[in-house]
């Protein structure tokens, strides 16, 4: 029985420590996105003039990778095909960091990529002056693999509300609907009121369904009250005992 | 003496040694925290210009020792009062009386040397980004040692209990269905209620210890929220619990005072039977200002928070008022100070109400309003009813009497300086003071004012208190050796 309830015990905190990462994006939100020049299809722009026109969806790519950007801007198109069902208002940006990348490198790649609604897709470059000067305003770290001449770099989702201020990053490869939908609520400014400043956080009270606005009880919650439980097991407990409760009545 | 109300207690050796041990212990360990406090306020009144960089340590291990203390010190006279009813453990008393002893000086070793100026609370991630690594260790060890030695005190007295009385018996369902059974005093009701919340609260802690130590072990993050809501269930009910602790012993003996007794009876037993099943929730309310807490929650705080005071509060307000109404009371020193002490808990048990009314608390909540509440009713309520039955148990076992100039001189002296320093922090509050500020700016220069003259009104107590406090351990002295 002892056995039993320590194994359960540590099962749990063991499940609950899973996927443990550290979480610097509070270090670049709120802040304007840097007022660097970007190449698109058709036009060159600032970049916080382009937020500025409606909220924004950034994504960092570069076209030669045959590392994680493709998978992950296909994953992230169809996950933001869903959005774009329920009528968001808001453009998806994808640039690139790489100096060799051209115009016509990212449209090939818009081409690979093939995005729904290709009007509200944009794909792009940064002055490569100015690269160094964005990724650094956003945390975006990357190295230069000098075999295999690729870009080692983390997947990057940033979301700019239509003031140009940064308010979401979301650095990871398996990004959840739920965080998407966290980050299309804050760039359109509504108000998030829960998500985990880390997802990383072993266990909560509450976690909140970005899609449809609720709170959801989650385990953190029996945390708090299950003691209470226990303790009224084990009073029940020692004032059952019969060589106790019986002596003097 | 003319009257003897601790006769029984008195006459179980063991029990009378190891309080009077203890008793003696705290009123001597109480003067540290006590001067941490003077200390606070001197330099937030600019009377001290060196000791700054140890305003946050001071204010740790302040809030720490006097809770530790006076928890143990409450604990410790329950445990002397029911030994007139049922039988604690010598043994059992002493192990956790050492615990809480070592538990505290580890608490003053991660504070002063291990850097661990968390706050008394040591709200999440504070102890995660300040303090040695060791002093870390060492800080949330004292809390795991202190709540050990408290777990296993309550969990002896619970047995000690349940050897005389059915569980049924003890919460008064009998007096709540109206069925007959055999008369349960009032002090095995609040004490079994209280030892109940006291046990959830500390394993409340050890899992809140468990997640810090997963943290330190491992590169898991916790979530705050959660470690905000586990520390304040567990410290916010915990010093709740503390003067429903000596509350038991004050419906024992008060009456006493007017040759009467409380009776148990319905609307007692449901009062305190109901605040077992809404005490846990009272704590939501210091989570009113963590907009992402639920707002259902921030509801249930606002209403258990009433629930929980008002019940336990006004009922026993009411009986006391009362009682003192149609009795002829003995006011001596004693009694006197219990009757302040209930009134200085209603003071600050409206002022705590007030605070936590959610809009009220979204203006006061980071003033020195919390500090002035807080104190009043822990500090001139539960721990001064604490010192006063010290004071009854002090007289009856060295069998000396009380001079009649404690109640003219030696009373007045400790009640002006309690209270100055207490109107200190309410006139703080409301000027929006804020709290927790090791020095005020110059836009705040009233803040500086005040904490000067609380100092000086600390001062004037503390004369008082080493005169009583020597009274009292001199008869502890003679009482021991007897």
């Amino acid at each position: 029985m002892k056995a039993a309830t320590l194994s359960a015990v540590l099962i749990f905190f063991l499940a609950a420590s899973v996927s443990a990462q550290t979480d610097e994006e509070k270090k670049f939100l709120y802040r304007e996105v840097p007022d660097v020049s970007i190449q698109l299809l058709n036009r060159r722009a600032s970049l916080l003039a382009f937020c500025k026109e409606e909220p924004t969806i950034i994504s960092l790519a570069y076209s030669r990778c045959a590392g994680i950007c493709y998978p992950f801007l296909l994953t992230l198109r169809d996950n933001l095909a869903e959005a774009e069902k329920e009528e968001k208002k808001f453009r998806v940006l994808i640039i690139s960091f790489d100096e060799k990348d051209t115009q016509e490198n990212m449209q090939t790649m818009a081409g690979a990529i093939h995005p729904q609604n290709t009007s509200r897709w944009f794909f792009g470059t940064i002055e490569r002056s100015q690269i160094k000067t964005f990724t650094q305003a956003v945390g975006f770290t990357f190295t230069l693999d000098s075999l295999s001449g690729q870009l080692n770099h983390p997947p990057i989702v940033i979301g700019v509300n239509g003031d140009g201020t940064i308010v979401r990053i979301v650095k990871k490869f398996d990004i959840s609907n739920n965080e998407l939908w966290q980050v299309y609520h804050e760039i359109e400014d509504e108000f998030v009121p829960f998500y985990k400043e880390n997802i990383a956080t072993s266990i909560s009270c509450f976690t909140y369904d970005s899609r449809k606005g609720k709170f959801i009880v989650s385990w953190g919650m029996l945390l708090l009250y299950t003691p209470a439980i226990l303790v009224a097991i084990l009073v029940w407990r020692i004032f059952s005992i019969k060589k106790i409760a019986g002596v003097q009545k | 003496m003319e009257q003897t109300f601790f006769s029984e207690p008195i006459q179980n050796k063991g029990i009378r040694n190891t309080t009077l041990v203890w008793f003696s212990l705290s009123l001597v360990l109480f003067l540290v925290p006590a001067a941490f406090g003077f200390l606070m306020r001197s330099i937030q009144g600019n009377l001290l210009q060196d000791s700054h960089h140890l305003f946050y340590h001071f204010l740790t291990s302040h809030g720490l020792l006097m809770v530790g203390i006076w928890f143990t010190s409450a604990m410790a006279l329950l445990t002397f009062s029911l030994s007139k009813y049922v039988k604690p453990r010598v043994g059992m008393y002493i192990v956790s009386l050492s615990l809480i002893v070592v538990g505290a000086l580890m608490s003053l070793w991660a504070v002063f040397i291990g850097d661990m100026a968390t706050g008394w609370y040591f709200l999440y991630p504070l102890p995660m980004r300040i303090g040695t690594a060791t002093g870390r260790i060492v800080f949330l060890s004292s809390i795991g040692v202190l709540g050990v030695g408290w777990l296993l005190w309550s969990i002896d007295l619970l047995l000690a209990i349940a050897k005389k009385y059915t569980l049924p018996e003890t919460l008064g369902w009998h007096y709540i269905f109206g069925e007959s059974g055999r008369e349960v005093p009032p002090i095995i009701m609040i004490a079994v209620v209280s030892l109940i919340a006291i046990i959830v609260c500390i394993l409340i802690a050890v899992i809140l210890l468990l997640l810090y130590l997963l943290e330190i072990a491992s590169s898991v993050v916790n979530d705050a929220l959660l470690m905000k809501n586990l520390v304040f269930v567990f410290g916010h009910t915990v010093a709740n619990m503390n003067l429903y602790l000596v509350i038991a012993v004050f419906y024992e003996y008060f009456p006493k005072f007017g040759g009467g007794e409380f009776k148990n009876g319905r609307m007692l037993a449901i009062v305190w039977n109901s605040v077992l099943g809404i005490v846990l929730f009272a704590y939501f309310h210091h989570l009113y200002m963590d907009f992402i807490q639920p707002t259902v929650v921030q509801y249930i705080g606002q209403f258990a928070s009433y629930g929980a005071g008002v019940a336990a509060a006004t009922f026993t307000i009411f009986s006391v008022l009362a009682f003192v109404s149609t009795h002829k009371m003995n006011w001596n020193f004693s009694s006197l100070l219990l009757f302040i002490s209930v009134a200085m808990w209603t003071i600050g048990g409206v002022a705590a109400l007030i605070d936590a009314t959610i809009p009220v608390n979204f203006k006061m909540h980071n003033t020195l309003w919390v500090p002035a509440h807080f104190h009043t009713y822990y500090f001139t309520g539960a721990a001064t009813m604490i010192l006063s039955f010290m004071w009854t148990i002090a007289c009856e076992v060295s069998g000396a009497g009380e001079q009649p100039w404690m109640k003219k001189f030696l009373l007045p002296l400790l009640l002006a300086g309690a209270s100055g320093f207490l109107l200190m922090f309410y006139f703080g509050g409301l000027h929006s003071i804020p709290r927790r500020y090791e020095v005020y700016p110059v836009e705040l220069s009233e803040g500086t004012a005040y904490a000067k003259a609380a100092a000086y009104s600390i001062l004037l107590f503390f004369a008082g208190y080493i005169v009583f406090m020597g009274m009292v351990l001199k008869r502890f002295l003679r009482g021991m050796k007897t």
